[in-house]
């Protein structure tokens, strides 16, 4: 896995666009969670959404190691 | 003179942005001219202390001064002590923000605001000391010469050029909210209009009166205010408290009463006449006040051994309406001394609240607490991100954390309010971007730079001065001209410029995520915690415990219930109902003055009234939903029965008013005392 991005010349942490994809993607998984009515089973909206983000993430990071570099 | 004045009103927006402009471009030169460090920090001071009100401006700009001084010294004081350990540091930098916060939200007043600050400059000028610890004290006091300069020009220009006071802002709430007061008692006395509608006009007016009350915390600071106008407001405030209860009880009496138009036919002529005089505006062609009292007195029945229950609740709300129009003719008469900018204290008062000034607030200990240690869960989640990875222009995520949470933490969902500065803040990076890269490069020197500013801050200080845009104006001020970072060259980067708003933006969500995570409970709940402390208050006065104060009382209450009112819809209907009766506060009333009243009892009475306090008090503080006990309704009729049997004289009549009041209050569809009992207690009315 690559640390740094290279945008226009500036060196970016890798992780950081991880962390956007991951907070859209988490985005578009929470609307569709709330829409099938999915949080009336949850305890604790905010630390279940957290914790789906760090999954996420992590799966994102994970990926990334396996196929791009 | 009308001209201008309402000119000036009219474009109050514009002109408060061009002052604001003016304010912040001076800030900015003289920082430049001494050679500041940091010459932003004082532009950016500026629009964060500005407000559209000059006292508003220069209270905020008092305790400003006071809490950056303070934290600085703190600053100073822990960082070249904790250096070595940068954990440590970390941690006694957050606790400090942690108290600070505990501390503003209890006070609640301007003062919070000093605390508040006290706080997060620890964070603003602590942090970033942390990689060279021995500039702290440089450090330190630049920062402090910054602000004090912002605040010093924004206080300056907002008291001299074209000042708008608080004073004619409180003056003119405090006469639209008498105005409606009047109309309510109107639909009160005679009977109109349903019953749904006067309890959203009365909640109304219980929420105006708390944010009257926040405005006229700044009166004090007000430098245009003349000192007549300022004492002439306390008063009319402290004779406000009183009159939304006087009005509920009144309703209650009558609702008592039951078909009081056949069975008292001279009291319709009296209501009428009353609400007459309380709606005649003109001072001449109103009736004088002592013939309405007259009136009222004639009706008086005489309360003998074997009054009726019905000829005590006439008695009572005979005297309710005697308080009204006491309290009524007060506000009148200080409304004119005010207009005319006399010395209130030479207004005889009819109706004079006891002891000194009423300043009792609610305060809520767990709720502060739990606040503050949202924000050192916050600040300390940022440190082990900063601390972990190494990176070195982390330091902003604490920082940034420390200074969202302290802001938001008054409100009910404090995450809400720091995603959306968040949101704000990621357009503030944006504009800054395309100034930094785009604009300055260009300018070559500072009146160009003044005018490139110009269009972008005069809208932000437009928005600042609409109350509905005030929120986002300051996210947008405050941040651009902090990340602007504007100093005496051009030093301006990529590489750090992106690397800084990155911090930016991570220390606003990590505030955000940990106030989520932290804070689940809402509004729901914190109205029932306010309902529970009222609860409280009230077996601590039926205990005889506790303050005597009636006025203080019903200030503590009132404070309570304007609280209660923002949070309405989050609560159930037995909440809601006692609420908009303020049933809570009229037993209170109540409980004071029996409490008053029967020292000069006979002892046996006094021991009967006694024993149905403790039962009260027992009762109020395992209350947990609308139902009283039996028992205590007994025990009040007993007490009553006792009471009746005193030779006439004051204290008796005193003890009567109370105990009805107080059964009223407590079990109002229960049969009418005397009879035999029948309906169980429910407080709903």
């Amino acid at each position: 896995m690559k640390y740094e991005i290279d945008i226009f010349g500036v060196l970016v942490p890798s992780l950081l666009l991880w962390f956007v994809v991951a907070y859209a993607l988490l985005s578009l998984l929470t609307a569709g969670l709330d829409r099938v009515g999915f949080y009336r089973l949850v305890w604790h909206r905010a630390l279940f959404d957290l914790s789906v983000f760090v999954c996420l993430l992590g799966g994102l990071v994970y990926l990334s190691v396996e196929y791009l570099s | 003179m009308m001209r201008p004045d309402s000119f000036l009103i009219r474009h109050a927006a514009i002109i408060f942005a061009c002052k604001t402009f003016f304010a912040a471009m001076l800030a900015l030169l003289a920082a430049l001219w001494l050679d500041l460090p940091r010459p932003y920090w004082a532009m950016a001071t500026v629009y964060i202390t500005s407000q559209p009100l000059a006292g508003a401006t220069s209270s905020k700009a008092v305790y400003r001064v006071l809490g950056t001084l303070v934290g600085a010294i703190a600053a100073v004081i822990m960082v070249p002590n904790l250096v070595d350990a940068p954990e440590l540091l970390c941690l006694a930098m957050a606790l400090w923000v942690g108290l600070c916060l505990y501390l503003s939200l209890l006070v609640r007043q301007p003062q919070s605001y000093g605390f508040m600050l006290s706080g997060y400059t620890v964070a603003l000028i602590g942090f970033p000391a942390v990689s060279e610890p021995g500039t702290i004290f440089d450090l330190a006091l630049a920062r402090f010469e910054e602000i004090s300069l912002g605040i010093v020009f924004a206080a300056l220009v907002s008291m001299v050029v074209l000042p708008r006071s608080v004073a004619p802002a409180v003056a003119g709430r405090v006469e639209s909210w008498l105005k409606d007061a009047r109309r309510l008692s109107r639909h009160v006395l005679l009977g109109s209009g349903n019953e749904r509608e006067l309890r959203a006009k009365q909640l109304k007016l219980a929420s105006d009166a708390v944010e009257i009350d926040a405005l006229a915390g700044h009166l004090s600071y007000d430098p245009v205010a003349g000192a007549n106008t300022v004492e002439g407001l306390q008063l009319v405030r402290r004779h406000m408290m009183i009159l939304l209860p006087l009005l509920a009880s009144i309703a209650d009496r009558l609702a008592g009463l039951g078909r009081w138009r056949e069975t008292h036919p001279a009291l319709e002529p009296l209501l009428q006449r009353i609400a007459d005089w309380l709606t005649t505006d003109g001072f001449s062609e109103r009736e004088p006040v002592d013939d309405v009292r007259h009136a009222i007195t004639q009706l008086r029945p005489n309360l003998d051994c074997d009054a009726s229950w019905d000829q005590i609740i006439l008695a009572n709300l005979l005297i309710r309406l005697r308080d009204l129009v006491d309290v009524s003719s007060d506000c009148r008469s200080l409304e004119h001394v005010i207009a005319e900018g006399k010395d209130p204290a030479k207004v005889k008062l009819a109706y004079e609240p006891e002891g000194g000034i009423v300043t009792w607030r609610h305060r809520d200990q767990l709720l502060a607490l739990w606040s503050a240690a949202g924000a050192v869960a916050a600040i300390l989640a940022c440190c082990v991100l900063w601390i972990a990875t190494g990176w070195t222009d982390g330091n902003s995520a604490p920082m940034l954390a420390a200074v969202g949470c302290s802001f938001f933490a008054a409100q009910d969902d404090p995450a809400k309010g720091i995603s959306s500065f968040g949101w704000w803040s990621l357009l503030a990076v944006i504009i800054v971007g395309l100034y930094l890269f785009a604009i300055i490069p260009g300018v070559t020197d500072i009146e160009v730079l003044i005018a490139a500013l110009a269009p972008t801050f005069l809208l932000f200080g437009f928005l600042i001065a609409r109350p509905a845009t005030s929120f986002i104006g300051m996210a947008l001020g405050a941040n651009t001209s902090t990340l602007l970072a504007l100093q005496s060259a051009y030093a301006a980067d990529f590489q750090s410029f992106i690397n800084t708003s990155i911090a930016f933006l991570t220390g606003m969500a990590m505030a955000a995520v940990v106030t989520r995570l932290g804070r689940c409970v809402g509004a729901e709940w914190i109205a029932r915690r306010l309902m529970k402390t009222s609860w409280t208050t009230l077996a601590v006065t039926a205990e005889r415990r506790g303050h005597n104060d009636r006025a203080a009382f019903a200030g503590l209450m009132l404070d309570r219930l304007g609280l209660l009112t923002q949070r309405i819809a989050a609560m159930d209907e037995a909440g809601r109902s006692d609420v908009a009766n303020l049933s809570l506060l009229r037993v209170g009333v109540n409980i004071i003055d029996l409490r008053r009243a029967r020292r000069l009892l006979a002892p046996s009475t006094l021991a009967a009234i006694d024993d149905m306090l403790t039962t009260f008090a027992i009762a109020a503080r395992n209350h947990t939903d609308g139902a009283m006990p039996p028992d205590l309704l007994k025990r009040i009729d007993f007490a009553l029965a006792r009471t009746v049997e005193e030779p006439p004289g004051k204290p008796r009549e005193d003890a009567l008013i109370g105990i009805t009041g107080i059964r009223r209050g407590l079990f109002p569809n229960a049969a009418p005392y005397g009879e035999e009992p029948t309906g169980e207690g429910r407080l709903v009315a």
